[in-house]
């Protein structure tokens, strides 16, 4: 009895959390959908009654919301992709091989693993703009590409791999790049989908370093172009409508992958805090 | 297994590609941003050597004082709750209850929202005015508050939205662990008397060790490089009540130009984070 009860109040704590936590989301939602004249209105109403697309539509026409949106989802394409295939080469070559130096290599990028990312803000900046490179998708990809957290996840987990499965390709007469494409790689699906994850995200997301970078529009991405639906971030009245808009457009995508995958998403954090 | 001719070559062919993005993107510019605070340079001109001067300059900067001061503050009140709630959190969603499955996902769900779309929402819920927070307040008769634009509501509030963005992230890793822990260990405890919160504290707390010394740096050092959803909400306002160190630092940098003082700033930035690492991770491995 006292077990059903404890049950039933588990279960209600469950839901009340879940409610706490999507809320404010809901709340982006149900805003964005208001009219906007009723946006600003006591009392509050969660439901958008009649709903209207009419702050989505002013969106897209006052900014340029779908280039944003092109560049965000291109840049985090091209960092995972390229990340990917260059952590996956350098992690088999730490993992696997042996070769002079390769102490030092390890150490060096280990090192690197602790500065973080608003150390190298100025001089990176310095250095682009020095050759014209600022306000280019090569900017936004090749920084976040270089660190090195997706290249130890895949190193440790090639590790993993039995050595015996690498001596077989290499009896068949596989060289190293043979063994890790044939072999290594497809025995590696979770690790690699988790780096790539982790690579996407943190390019999605990335905030501070395009709002240095991003002179224009052709590069800017979503989460600096957010900021200019608002008016910038000292604005004094906002059109709040119009800005849940934007930020739904940016986010539902978002939300609709996780919730599709938010097994993977959920292991992949797990197990990297479990492997540390 | 002994080197084989060629190896050494062609592991380096394989690392080359890393290697170049290594040192281009994190290795030389850290260098520089190094050697960089010792300069005095403004965007346009020559930089000149000026030594410690900045490091100097900063030691009687009150806005740095001021920043670094709002950052500690900040951590202190976002980082802790993240731990604590974050393996509260994941003790409710370790439970096979119904309703579990919903929580654990809308609980890490805000993680994937975007930080200036938390930045921009919350900025909403907590409108003086129209915000939807201020309502409730006023429906209980509670006074209705300014919590952006009052001094001593800026900071808490904010770090209130952190850790709705972030606890997630800490909840289901200690979920991870906690899933990790034997259940024949909480059998054996029971039968020895201990039950509910002594073998919470006396066996849970301690065997999760491995995932504090995880999630609590991990946590610190987020919240020290603070900068996206605060700028967003407040901009450092009100009467820079709110303004971080990572703020300051752009503010520095490309607002004022001061590459080298920036540099300088950010040189403190990592020296304090590594410090701090380091400190907790003694404190951590001593338990």
């Amino acid at each position: 009895m006292r077990c059903a009860l404890r049950q039933s109040g588990g279960a209600a704590l469950a839901i009340a959390v879940a409610a706490a936590f999507g809320a404010p989301i809901l709340w982006m939602l149900s805003t964005s959908l208001k009219d906007p004249g009723t946006v600003l209105s006591y009392p509050v109403r969660w439901l958008p009654l009649p709903p209207t697309l009419e702050n989505y539509a002013h969106a897209f026409r006052k900014f340029p919301v779908a280039v944003w949106f092109r560049n965000s989802v291109a840049v985090a394409l091209i960092t995972t992709l390229l990340a990917v295939v260059i952590h996956s080469l350098g992690a088999y070559a730490l993992a696997r091989m042996r070769f002079r130096g390769s102490n030092v290599v390890f150490m060096l990028i280990l090192g690197t693993l602790l500065v973080p990312a608003e150390a190298t803000l100025v001089p990176l900046f310095l250095m682009l703009s020095r050759f014209g490179l600022t306000d280019t998708y090569g900017s936004l990809v090749l920084p976040v590409a270089a660190n090195a957290f997706g290249l130890f996840l895949l190193a440790q987990f090639f590790k993993t791999i039995p050595s015996e499965l690498e001596d077989a390709a290499r009896i068949d007469g596989c060289g190293h790049l043979a063994t890790l494409t044939r072999v290594v790689l497809p025995l590696s699906k979770p690790a690699l989908a988790t780096a790539a994850i982790f690579v996407f995200m943190a390019s999605w997301n990335n905030f501070l370093w395009p709002l240095i970078v991003c002179q224009s529009d052709a590069t800017r991405t979503l989460p600096v172009g957010l900021v200019v639906t608002m008016g910038g971030p000292g604005a004094t009245s906002i059109n709040y409508g119009l800005t849940m808009a934007a930020a739904s457009i940016v986010t539902l995508p978002a939300l609709g992958v996780f919730l599709a995958l938010q097994r993977y998403f959920v292991q992949g954090i797990a197990t990297t805090g479990m492997k540390s | 297994m002994k080197t084989r001719p060629g190896e050494n070559l062609t592991a380096y062919l394989f690392l080359t590609p890393y290697l170049a993005l290594f040192a281009l993107f994190l290795a030389v510019p850290t260098l520089i941003g190094v050697l960089l605070s010792f300069f005095d340079w403004g965007i346009v001109g020559s930089p000149k050597w000026v030594g410690l001067a900045n490091y100097a300059e900063m030691i009687a900067d009150e806005q740095f004082w001021n920043a670094a001061g709002n950052t500690l503050y900040f951590v202190l009140l976002t980082a802790a709750p993240m731990v604590v709630l974050g393996l509260g959190l994941a003790v409710l969603l370790n439970r096979r209850l119904p309703g579990t499955t919903l929580a654990r996902i809308a609980v890490f769900a805000p993680y994937v929202v975007m930080v200036s779309v938390v930045g921009i929402l919350w900025r909403w819920v907590y409108d003086t005015n129209f915000g939807v927070l201020n309502y409730y307040l006023q429906m209980i008769h509670l006074p209705a508050i300014a919590w952006l634009t009052d001094p001593r509501w800026a900071m808490p509030v904010v770090a209130i939205t952190s850790i709705w963005w972030m606890v997630g992230v800490n909840a289901v890793i200690y979920l991870a662990g906690l899933q990790d822990i034997p259940a024949e260990l909480y059998e054996a405890a029971r039968i020895d008397g201990a039950t509910g919160w002594a073998s919470f504290r006396r066996l849970t707390i301690p065997l999760l060790l491995p995932v504090h010394v995880f999630v609590i740096p991990m946590s610190v050092i987020v919240t020290l490089k603070v900068f996206g959803q605060v700028y967003v909400m407040t901009n450092g306002g009100p009467f820079g009540k709110t303004i971080t160190l990572v703020q300051y630092l752009y503010i520095m940098g490309f607002d004022h130009f001061r590459l080298g003082y920036a540099s300088a700033i950010a040189c403190v930035v990592f020296a304090l984070t590594f410090a701090l690492t380091l400190l907790q991770l003694k404190a951590l491995k001593a338990i």
